[in-house]
């Protein structure tokens, strides 16, 4: 006895603020990561959108190349969302607005430019085909508004007409006007030695190009001058290649993001919609701030005290620190390229990691709320006197619900439901029912006699006895059912691509149907960690939720 | 009241629901129609008559008669169900060309089952589910019961066979899939059996290790849990990459290396032996850690490699048309085992001949043998004549798409359920029975083989059959990633939106699940000593 | 025999579960460990077979260290019954009985005569039970079974830890009874655990009281509660020891042949006199025919009545007297129940064959000792 109690008491005295100690090694961790700045390889997503207007200077062998559109800084996002412009525009119409000036600027034979909230038409001349123009025209269309580019379709009319149609499906256009960046403060270099040892935008200019002589970057400017007797055309197009050829670089060091979770009343359904929020507070912060808080809690919750509040203050953190990993693309972009040196495609161009797993936890979350609800209602409900004859029905078909796969389930709503957001919905919501219906009957039913009896004796409702006897002594299994239909329509969420309804399935889906294994591993590598870490969170809630005295092992 | 449930299910369902779809082509959208809007005798009423029975029936007082009656209606219903739309569908057919808008394009008109269809199945089902239960409370034996519940089944079956059901357009795509259709079940028999032998032999060891060795039992729970919460379809994404990598290398050079990891590995366990007890308290479980990763990595790279290759041999086995024979001699020796088993308990075989216990094992040796014939034969057959340092991973099967990570992530997943019934199933044996064998001088083999592993049979068998189950729903997932099964049908109904396709992928895999869950629970029947069966 | 010598087992953390033991059980002998829990009398038992190894020290059997041998065969060789019995749930009960016999390699013939041998033997029809599996048998019926178990392979060493700990009194009363007989036939060498002291009392040849590893005090139940060695003992043996000493005296031995009686058809004067020889205030009536006991007669009733046969109070015999074979403790408990000086002892018959006073059985409790010889031979 005495032996025992003086184990205790040495184990305590040595006892270390693992919690501290962790989240110190994880500042660590993203402060040194941080510390480097990495070349973007994407190169389809990355790739600069960049446009100039080249001036040649007077009297001298240099051109400036001002920067209309684009940013070589790596989450930059467009400074103003404009409201909609709507009118018909001609070529040299004043009043135009930037949208179709910068596309009458891309292609001379373009006539006429009409903007409505959700479409723009362009009518060009004859001269030249549809096919050629709309290719020409998608990226100033892209880069002249803010909606995903996804989102985004171009149509060709009939021939004779000569117009092609961009359309978005979200409810409108929005027109963003970016601050092009080329750099952040000036640069000169004045010789091609001077260049060499310069920046890495500098760098790759005079590496690429042999007639630079020397270099000036401004922010929005770039002023270069060439060897004599350069033919200046040629010279133009080829710099404005290798400017397009440089890809942004972006800083490892990740902000934090939060997460806002909002109820939607969508008749008949009730979603959530999930947006990711970037605070721009260096994360490597927050989780000294943990350090701190960790700490604290070390110190004042001393013998292995820890109530409610602790709990989730754990739980939002660890939350926070993956959701933050997530948001920041550059660090995929880096992961991605470090086990695939060779692909030209890394990251997915339909949305960052962090809009897939909003989307999925949308979908997983939505679920959610009629899972527990109708499963704890079922549950409640067949086991109660007057409903006890359905719960051999409701076992039955619990357990034969195992056996159908739960691909077929999902598959199956396409032909029923439809595709999109509801159909998977749906699915999950069937698959799901089944853990947290036998969970709680299992638990209710592992009440034992003897203390619904007494709680019977001591004159409790059938209702009191439900609430105070029989869910709080059942919570445990019914908190393992909710978990386990959690993390289980986390995965059968990944299928849901497949019917169409988002989420981190769509990077895989796509990898594997377009053979780009990055998109495989962006979409398997998220998923996975948000599995581990919904199992995570809720295993601590289970904690958090559970009666204290049933957590005395006997 | 289930029986009131179950009438309402079907009245529901023929009364608002279409029971059928005639589709002018395969792609046209179809006509729906209700079971009452079939136009003709009143024989489609009686099914609507008979869907409202249970309602009338669920008043009668006696458990037995009750149950009878509902049972009959509950099987009429299923059989009905299928056989009157069919009926009216056929009927429809002949003059389908009037049912259309002029210039709608008619080629192959097909008849859909539709969601009536299903409601009325479900109907039927609870409305005989409650006649079975009452039969259960009236007494009647499991035998009585068991026929009473197949008989709709059974007619179903004969249904199917005969050709009455041909209308269906699901029966036309069976018909004109079937081959295909065999051979992607066959795939996922073999990916499920093969995930399920393998995942059988690493889950024991390790739940055994677990229950042995209090050190790593968190570790190698909390792992093996990790390994469930990862999605299915991620889980075989992360196994693309080293799978690839893997395939890439040539054999013989991975040959070499494994042998120089594993020596290596084998050298640093020894040394590591020799100075555990020397080694101070504190750094000992890190030096147990590092030698349980330097281990782990060859034993890995050899389980994935003899997972891999077995799955591809057994497939090659089963579909070589050479080896039918041979092949059903071994599944005939295999068979006759438990036969010879249960002979051996019924007849009193093993007192009455000296040497049965050891005689009833020949039809196991027998099917050894065979497999192993099977086996070489297989294994000639994917490697056979090619130039061994030519030979690289990819020719055993091990590639980053395809069958490759398909089973060894439905391997992975089959460890949760086992490891942890083969844990529990260990930790919760009475620890006194295995001292008193122990003191009587059982040694640790003989006490493993002989009492632990006969107590927690069950145990670990409820695994096993869990196990099961959940692989043969995953491995419909890991059509995705190209590896064949099932889930290629659901994915062809999914991008064709065919919801006979999809059945078409789906019904198997319930029903080879089923038959799984059965036969394990035979088998574990069977093999459990009726001294610890649950009452 | 089985010697303990030396014998130290000391846990890595320091702990020494039993420290410095020397013990020796002679042939044929049941060797009680006592004490209290935490005494390491489970662990001495346990380090015979070689279940918890030695630490420093040996144990030998037959004078040959029981290291010697591999520890599965000395197990084979040394019969093992527990508290929780342990019967292998998946065995039937012939199963169960035969494991060390199989173990051994016997023939299945040879097996199946001893097993129904034992089995009868314990009081279990093998014809009825035999087939049965351990969870159908009762609490009392399984440890019988586990007692035959134990003595499987006719092994001459058997360890018993509490093997009756876990029924109920009555029945472990009976099974310490039944196992007392068999004891009788088969002459093991036994080392026997118990916690409880009447247990340990009413089996034991010998009582080796064990404290904090050590032995205290190991000697004969008799002398043991005689001579306790020091408060410890006296503490454990309990205040009441006397009378459980009176428990392992049979009245037989403690009475003295001389008690007040008369016929029934004597005389009143005859009555007198008997009562002032023996200074009495009570006689006992014996049937003149047979000595049958009838009843007793008192010196206040004598004077108001006109004869013996007035005066005399009838009882069945079985209500005031106590039989031959009791023990002392039963004459005492009767003694107290009723006003007489003496306890009558009849016989089978129920004739009056003495009686035991309550000075005799001061005398007795005083005496240090001397009816160890008795009770052994009462034991075999």
């Amino acid at each position: 006895m005495s032996a025992a109690k003086a184990k205790v008491s040495a184990s305590s005295g040595r006892r270390l603020p693992y919690g501290a100690l962790m989240w110190l090694f994880a500042t660590l961790l993203i402060f040194g990561v941080g510390q480097q700045t990495v070349t973007l390889h994407d190169q389809e997503k990355f790739t600069g959108d960049f446009d100039f207007t080249v001036k040649q200077v007077e009297g001298e062998n240099s051109l400036i190349f001002s920067l209309t559109a684009g940013t070589y800084l790596y989450g930059v996002t467009p400074e103003v969302i404009l409201p909609t412009p709507t009118g018909s525009f001609s070529r040299g119409d004043e009043t135009a607005p930037q949208v179709a000036r910068a596309l009458f600027d891309t292609l001379d034979s373009i006539t006429e430019i009409t903007i409505e909230a959700r479409t723009i038409t362009v009518v060009y001349g004859s001269d030249m085909e549809a096919e050629q123009v709309r290719s020409r025209l998608r990226r100033p269309v892209n880069n002249a508004v803010a909606n995903d580019r996804g989102t985004i379709t171009a149509e060709v009319s009939g021939t004779a007409e000569k117009t092609i149609l961009f359309s978005t499906s979200d409810d409108r256009f929005r027109y963003a006007q970016y601050q092009p960046a080329l750099v952040e403060s000036i640069e000169d270099y004045d010789s091609r030695a001077a260049a060499e040892a310069g920046s890495d935008l500098a760098r790759f200019i005079v590496a690429e190009s042999r007639p630079v002589q020397s270099l000036r970057l401004e922010p929005t400017r770039l002023v270069v001058g060439y060897a004599e007797g350069t033919a200046i055309e040629p010279f133009a197009r080829n710099l404005r290649e290798i400017l397009n050829d440089f890809h942004p670089r972006a800083s490892l060091a990740p902000h934090l993001w939060l997460l806002t979770v909002a109820p939607e009343i969508i008749p008949p359904l009730l979603a959530i919609a999930v947006e990711p929020l970037e605070t721009g507070l260096p994360l490597f912060l927050f989780t000294l701030l943990m350090v701190a808080v960790e700490s604290g809690i070390f110190f004042v919750a001393r013998e292995g005290k820890k109530n409610l509040l602790i709990h989730l203050v754990h739980i939002a953190s660890v939350f926070l620190l993956f959701w933050s990993i997530f948001g920041h693309e550059p660090l995929w972009d880096a992961i991605l390229h470090a086990i695939f040196p060779t692909s030209a495609q890394l990251v997915h161009p339909q949305g960052t990691v962090i809009d897939f797993t909003a989307q999925h936890l949308e979908l997983v979350l939505t679920s959610s709320i009629y899972i527990i609800s109708v499963g704890l209602f079922l549950g409640v409900m067949v086991t109660r006197d007057n409903f006890r004859e359905f719960l051999p029905l409701v076992n039955n078909l619990v357990n034969s619900g195992q056996t159908v796969p739960t691909l077929a389930i999902v598959a199956i709503m396409g032909p029923i439901i439809g595709l999109g957001f509801m159909p998977a919905v749906v699915a999950l919501i069937a698959y799901g029912l089944l853990p947290v219906v036998r969970n709680t009957i299992a638990g209710i039913e592992s009440v034992s006699v003897s203390i619904v009896d007494s709680a019977r004796g001591m004159g409790m409702t059938s209702q009191q006895i439900l609430l105070r006897t029989e869910l709080p002594i059942a919570s445990r299994i019914i908190m393992a059912g909710i978990r386990t239909s959690m993390v289980i329509n986390i995965g059968t969420a990944t299928l849901g691509a497949f019917v169409g309804s988002g989420g981190l399935g769509i990077p895989i889906a796509s990898g594997l149907s377009m053979t780009v294994d990055a998109f495989i591993l962006l979409g398997a590598i998220p998923a996975a960690l948000l599995a581990i870490l919904t199992d995570y969170v809720l295993g601590r809630l289970e904690v958090v939720l559970t009666p204290r005295g049933l957590l005395i092992e006997t | 009241m289930i029986a009131l449930l179950g009438g309402c299910v079907a009245s529901f369902g023929f009364f608002f629901l279409p029971v059928i779809e005639i589709k002018p082509n395969r792609l046209a959208s179809g006509l729906p129609v209700g079971l009452l809007e079939i136009p003709g005798d009143m024989r489609y009423l009686l099914l609507f008559l008979l869907a409202l029975t249970p309602m009338l029936l669920a008043f009668l007082g006696e458990r037995n008669r009750r149950g009878w009656a509902l049972a009959a209606v509950g099987n009429l219903i299923v059989i009905l169900t299928l056989y009157l739309p069919a009926l009216a569908g056929s009927a429809y057919l002949i003059g389908a060309e009037a049912l259309f808008e002029a210039g709608t394009r008619i080629s192959n008109p097909r008849i859909l089952t539709s969601a009536g269809i299903a409601a009325g199945l479900a109907g039927g089902y609870i409305v005989l589910f409650a006649g079975l239960l009452d039969l259960e409370e009236s007494g009647a034996s499991r035998l009585v019961r068991g026929l009473a519940g197949a008989v709709g089944a059974f007619v179903v079956v004969l249904m199917l066979a005969g050709g009455t059901l041909d209308v269906y357009s699901i029966m036309v795509e069976y018909h004109s899939r079937g081959e295909t259709l065999a051979l992607r079940f066959l795939e996922h028999i073999v990916f499920v059996l093969v995930a399920l032998a393998a995942g059988l032999i690493v889950g024991i060891a390790l739940g055994l290790w677990a229950s042995r060795d209090a050190k790593t039992e968190d570790t190698i729970l909390y792992t093996v849990g990790i390994i469930q919460t990862i999605p299915s379809l991620a889980l075989f994404g992360i196994l693309l990459v080293p799978l690839a990598r893997l395939g890439d290398a040539r054999f013989l050079s991975l040959a070499r290396d494994w042998l120089l990891l594993a020596g290596f590995a084998l050298v640093a366990a020894l040394v590591l032996r020799r100075l555990h007890a020397r080694l101070p308290e504190r750094t000992r479980q890190f030096s147990l850690i590092a030698v349980f990763i330097l281990a782990l990595i060859p034993l890995a790279l050899l389980a994935v490699l003899i997972i891999a290759f077995g799955f591809e041999v057994a497939l090659t086995i089963l579909t070589m048309t050479e080896l039918a024979l041979l092949r059903s001699l071994t599944g005939l020796a295999i068979f006759v085992f438990p036969i010879f088993v249960w002979a051996g308990k019924r007849f009193d075989l093993e007192r009455k001949l000296p040497h049965y216990r050891r005689l009833r094992f020949l039809p196991l040796l027998a099917a050894a043998l065979g497999g192993l014939a099977l086996l070489a034969q297989g294994a000639g057959e994917l490697l056979g004549g090619r130039e061994l340092a030519a030979l690289t991973i990819r020719d055993f099967g091990v590639s980053g798409i395809g069958t490759a990570p398909a089973i060894i992530a439905l391997t992975l997943y089959s460890l949760l359920p086992l490891v942890r019934n083969t844990y529990a199933g260990l930790k919760n044996i009475d620890p006194a029975i295995i001292d008193s064998g122990k003191g009587m001088g059982f040694t640790a083999a003989q006490s493993f083989f002989r009492i632990e592993l006969p107590l927690a049979f069950p145990v670990i068998m409820a695994g096993v059959r869990n196990a099961a189950i959940s692989l043969v729903g995953i491995a419909a997932v890991a059509s995705i990633i190209g590896a064949g099964a099932l889930g290629d049908f659901i994915l062809l109904g999914v991008n064709s939106t065919s919801i006979d396709q999809i059945l078409l992928g789906t019904i198997p895999a319930v029903l080879l699940a089923v038959i799984l869950d059965a036969g394990l629970k035979i088998l574990e029947g069977l093999l459990t000593s009726p001294g610890i069966r649950q009452a | 025999m089985i010697e303990f010598k030396d014998v130290i087992k000391e846990y890595p953390n320091g702990f020494r579960a039993v420290d410095d033991l020397n013990l020796t059980v002679h042939d044929g002998e049941i060797c009680v460990l006592i004490g209290p829990s935490g005494c390491g009398k489970t662990t001495a038992l346990r380090m015979v077979n070689r279940l918890i190894d030695v630490t420093r020290g040996e144990i030998l059997i037959d004078g040959q260290p029981n290291d010697e041998f591999e520890p599965e065969v000395l197990r084979r060789k040394i019969g093992y019954a527990i508290q929780q019995i342990g019967l292998l749930p998946h065995m039937t009960i012939r199963d169960n009985v035969a494991i060390v016999p199989r173990l051994l390699d016997w023939d299945e013939e040879r097996i199946r005569q001893r097993v129904d041998l034992l089995l009868d033997m314990v009081g279990i029809d093998p014809s009825i039970h035999g087939d049965k599996y351990p969870r159908q048998l009762s609490g009392g019926q399984q440890q019988r079974v586990g007692v035959a178990r134990a003595l499987g392979a006719d092994p001459p060493i058997m360890l018993m830890d509490e093997p009756f700990g876990a029924v109920d009194p009555i029945t472990r009363a009976i099974l310490q009874e039944e196992f007392l007989q068999i004891q009788q036939e088969v002459g093991k060498t036994i080392i026997f655990v118990t916690h409880d002291i009447d247990e340990a009392i009413y089996m034991g040849d010998r009582i080796a009281l064990l404290r904090t590893g050590r032995l205290v005090q190991y000697d004969t139940p008799d002398d043991l509660l005689a001579m306790p060695r020091d408060d410890f003992v006296r503490e454990f043996v309990g205040a009441d020891r006397s009378l459980k000493r009176l428990h392992l005296i049979s009245v037989k031995d403690s009475m003295m042949n001389n008690v007040p009686c008369c016929e029934d058809d004597a005389t009143l004067e005859e009555v007198e006199a008997c009562l002032e020889r023996h200074r009495s205030d009570s006689a006992f009536v014996v049937d003149g025919g047979n000595g049958k006991l009838l009843g007793w007669v008192e010196r206040t009733a004598l004077a108001e009545s006109g004869s013996l046969a007035e005066a005399m109070r009838h009882a069945p015999a079985a209500s005031i007297a106590v039989p031959e074979d009791a023990t002392a403790r039963e004459a005492l408990s009767v003694l107290l129940s009723h006003s007489f000086d003496v306890t009558p002892v009849i016989d089978a018959e129920g004739v009056l064959t003495g009686g035991v006073s309550i000075q005799r059985l001061q005398d007795l409790v005083e005496a240090p000792g001397i009816h160890a010889a008795m009770q052994r031979e009462r034991g075999r």
